[in-house]
């Protein structure tokens, strides 16, 4: 960590580009020099702790064209740079899609929903609370995990998918645009590509200092959600230690396709349980064709914790999910 | 939700419902959020920051917190006074770990705050393979 000094703001470029096309220029020239700030909310508690001292900054909510909720002929197209309570209250979005609009309500509070964005909700970086504290970790560039450690404090950390580092995604809105099936659209100077939601996330197994797929120079710029899943029987529900203004402990987003009494397909995405939102792909498999029930229910919620390792704090997670798991079933 | 206190002659009506209104909030701070952790290995404190040490929001709290007050003068003091800074939490504290405990039927945590994970873990019975964090406090 740099020796800097906390009473003044250290010294940051910052852009306030008004086009679509002068951001991704910006992007593409600044590089590793150029953070994206949206709704500021994840950035300024860095910056306030010193812990991530970026070179230029380049703010992408004056940007209108990525602002918004709009209709496109497969379904809805969102802007990465609306805002959480905007999602929350749109009529659109509340009547088709009503599990994005239930998950973006219940993000932090209302002044940061006021202004945190989508894109910034689903491309936040992780709590865990050793690396935000700026400590070399692995997720830091370091060759050490505090967290999972015999003495480290890792109650809120992951039960699945660890690889060195053991951090969880702490979105609310990530497991609902997975369940969603929701594709991501990420710009950069050189074109633009489509990314389903479920891929836009990595796992430290793969990527340990990144949480998305998104590269140097490229900028998430909207979210699609498919006509496919508009209107399913939705189920969103976040388990935390405070009502307001706190992380998931576990969150659970569910979307299930019932016709004739029976489930048709689902998809369940539970997050803050890995790095990823995840996918409970066994528990889909589990429930298709049958009836939804107390008794289905009890049925498959441990199979959604089948393979889960905790640490030495987060025993909890494991009932914790399965009980997540069954509520969402049930219906 | 009721505070009420015996704090001797009442000095303030409006003064002294609303300390223990806001005793009342602190009182469900101390009892299920408000953690202090320590890393004892790296010698870091773990509760830096209110999204790490959790005070009460208005969500966390009742709509409506009811006060009253005995209102007997105090003999030992010359205006019947006393004091009703920190009592008015220590009531709400201990009746609400007296209530989790009387809704987990009787089990007592020996503790405070008594956390969401703590009463998962109680309730699913995995209480015994899961190792309690150290609140408020250094281990051993």
């Amino acid at each position: 960590m740099p020796a800097t000094s906390h009473d003044v703001m250290p010294d940051i470029e910052l852009y306030q580009p008004t086009d679509e096309a002068n951001a991704l220029e910006l992007a593409s020239t600044l590089g590793r020099d150029g953070w994206l700030l949206g709704g500021g909310q994840d950035t300024y508690g860095w910056l306030k702790d010193r812990n991530k001292t970026p070179a230029a900054m380049i703010e992408l909510t004056q940007i209108d064209a990525w602002k918004g909720v709009k209709e496109i002929p497969d379904g809805v197209e969102i802007g990465a740079v609306t805002t959480l309570s905007e999602i929350a209250k749109h009529p659109l979005i509340q009547s088709k899609f009503g599990l994005l609009a239930t998950a973006a309500s219940r993000v932090a509070s209302p002044q940061i929903r006021n202004v945190g964005t989508l894109g910034g909700n689903v491309a936040q970086d992780t709590r865990c609370w050793y690396y935000r504290r700026g400590l070399d970790c692995y997720r830091a560039g370091g060759n050490i995990c505090y967290a999972d450690s015999p003495e480290g404090l890792n109650r809120e950390h992951a039960i699945f998918g660890a690889s060195r580092c053991v951090a969880v995604s702490p979105s609310d809105t990530a497991p609902a645009l997975v369940a969603l099936d929701a594709t991501m659209v990420v710009a950069s100077s050189s074109g633009q590509r489509l990314i389903p939601a479920q891929d836009f996330f990595v796992g430290p197994a793969r990527d340990i200092v990144n949480m998305t797929v998104l590269n140097e120079g490229e900028i998430l710029t909207a979210v699609r959600l498919p006509n496919a899943w508009a209107n399913a029987e939705f189920y969103f529900e976040k388990v935390a230690d405070r009502n307001v203004w706190d992380f998931a402990l576990v969150n659970i987003a569910a979307a299930i396709k019932v016709s004739g009494g029976a489930i048709e397909d689902a998809r369940i995405v539970c997050g803050a349980v890995e790095c990823t939102p995840r996918r409970l792909d066994a528990v889909e498999n589990a429930i298709r064709g049958q009836q939804r029930s107390e008794q289905l229910a009890e049925q498959v919620a441990s199979i959604a914790t089948d393979g889960a390792r905790p640490l030495n704090y987060n025993q909890f997670k494991v009932p914790l999910m399965q009980n997540l798991v069954k509520r969402a079933v049930r219906g | 939700m009721v505070n009420i206190a015996e704090c001797g002659t009442v000095v303030h009506p409006q003064g002294l419902a609303n300390q223990l209104r806001g005793g009342a909030v602190w009182g469900i701070g101390l009892s299920a959020l408000e953690r202090h952790l320590y890393d004892p290995q790296n010698g870091l404190p773990a509760s830096s920051g209110f999204w790490q040490s959790k005070i009460p929001t208005y969500l966390d709290t009742p709509l409506n917190i009811g006060t009253g007050w005995v209102d007997l003068p105090d003999p030992e003091n010359p205006v019947g006074a006393r004091g009703i800074g920190e009592p008015s939490m220590g009531s709400v504290s201990a009746a609400l770990n007296a209530a989790i405990s009387d809704a987990l039927g009787g089990h007592l945590f020996d503790a405070a705050p008594v956390t969401t994970d703590m009463i998962i873990n109680h309730l699913a019975d995995v209480s015994s393979k899961a190792v309690p964090l150290a609140q408020n406090n250094f281990r051993g």
